[in-house]
């Protein structure tokens, strides 16, 4: 259980809708995992009837908190438009904040998230800013107004896992009080699980599930994996040493020689 | 007149948005009320709501958007 910004959540992982196989392997896998948040997005509908019965039916019956994205925005106007769009269409204030900088790394650009997130913020959005683990951008989200800070743990689909644990640690650290959730880039559910016992209070992922060849079990594996990162991280993780200490006490060892 | 609805070229089927998204609607053959409830809408790159759309009025060379609720990550 995690509660996030006044409300209670199921889970501390966060699932993304897109790319599954079909709406229904989507819908058993969410009634199955129950992730505390999901992911979705505004997009030019598809020929045809706009899919009210598919996906936007599901979401309805399911009930799992939505948090909206401005996913392939790459302008502060694009990301504000959608926000305001997506409020409407959602029915809910919480806005996953994208302001993407290279089409190749889909990383984060930090100085337009900040400028989005101030207007947004007085909008009244809970903005979700996607950043990256820069101190100094984290800082001026904080006093943007965002309550909740969601860094990426590597380029969104790379599946390449925290690929700046030093970077995360501090950030961690330079915020104790800050909900952060890692979002983007992780691949296994060991990434999932590190980033759990680093403190951090929920992870985000997408790919890693539905492109998985069994989206069900390995969102069930992330969910285990979620949960058993926070007990560790809960229980105190003892520190690495450089060289060995037995385990068993010497005291009382039989001397045979 | 020409207008954009999606990137899309058209002539408009209307005078307002709120005409523009019905008759999108009625062309790919949705008549379902749920879909006039759960689309969102934009006009020249800036967000019009629900209950604005009668009262926005398009010009040649608009830029309509019409959007839906979709899988996202």
């Amino acid at each position: 259980m995690l509660t996030l910004l006044g409300e209670t959540l199921a889970s501390r992982l966060f699932l993304g809708t897109a790319r599954f196989p079909s709406i229904d392997l989507l819908s058993k896998t969410l009634i199955t995992a129950r992730p505390g948040m999901i992911t979705v997005a505004v997009r030019r509908p598809t020929p045809g009837p706009i899919p009210v019965r598919g996906f936007a039916d599901m979401l309805e019956v399911l009930a799992i908190p939505l948090l909206p994205n401005t996913a392939g925005c790459h302008t502060v106007q694009e990301a504000i438009t959608t926000a305001r769009l997506a409020r409407e269409m959602f029915g809910t204030s919480r806005i996953k904040l994208e302001v993407i900088g290279s089409r190749r790394w889909l990383d984060p650009d930090g100085v337009g998230l900040v400028e989005a997130a101030e207007i947004l913020v007085r909008e009244g959005f809970e903005v979700f800013p996607y950043m990256t683990e820069d101190l100094a951008i984290a800082e001026r989200l904080l006093r943007a107004g965002c309550r909740v800070l969601m860094p990426w743990a590597a380029p969104i689909g790379s599946g390449r896992g925290l690929e700046n644990r030093t970077g995360l640690v501090r950030l961690r650290e330079a915020f104790p009080a800050v909900p952060m959730i890692l979002d983007a880039g992780l691949g296994r559910p060991s990434h999932a699980a590190e980033a759990m016992e680093l403190g951090f209070d929920a992870v985000l992922l997408n790919t890693a599930v539905a492109e998985s060849g069994d989206p069900l079990r390995m969102a069930l594996a992330f969910a285990s994996a979620v949960e058993a990162g926070r007990l560790a991280f809960e229980a105190g993780l003892v520190a690495p040493r450089h060289a060995a200490r037995a385990s068993t006490p010497e005291e009382g060892k039989a001397a045979f020689g | 007149m020409q207008i954009y609805i999606n990137g899309r070229p058209c002539r408009p089927a209307g005078e307002t948005l709120a005409e523009i998204v019905e008759h999108f609607l009625i062309d790919r053959g949705d008549l379902d009320p749920r879909s006039r409830m759960t689309i969102g809408t934009a006009h020249n790159g800036v967000f019009v709501p629900r209950e604005q759309r009668r009262r926005c009025r398009v010009a040649p060379g608009d830029r309509i958007e019409i959007l839906a609720p979709m899988q996202g990550g």
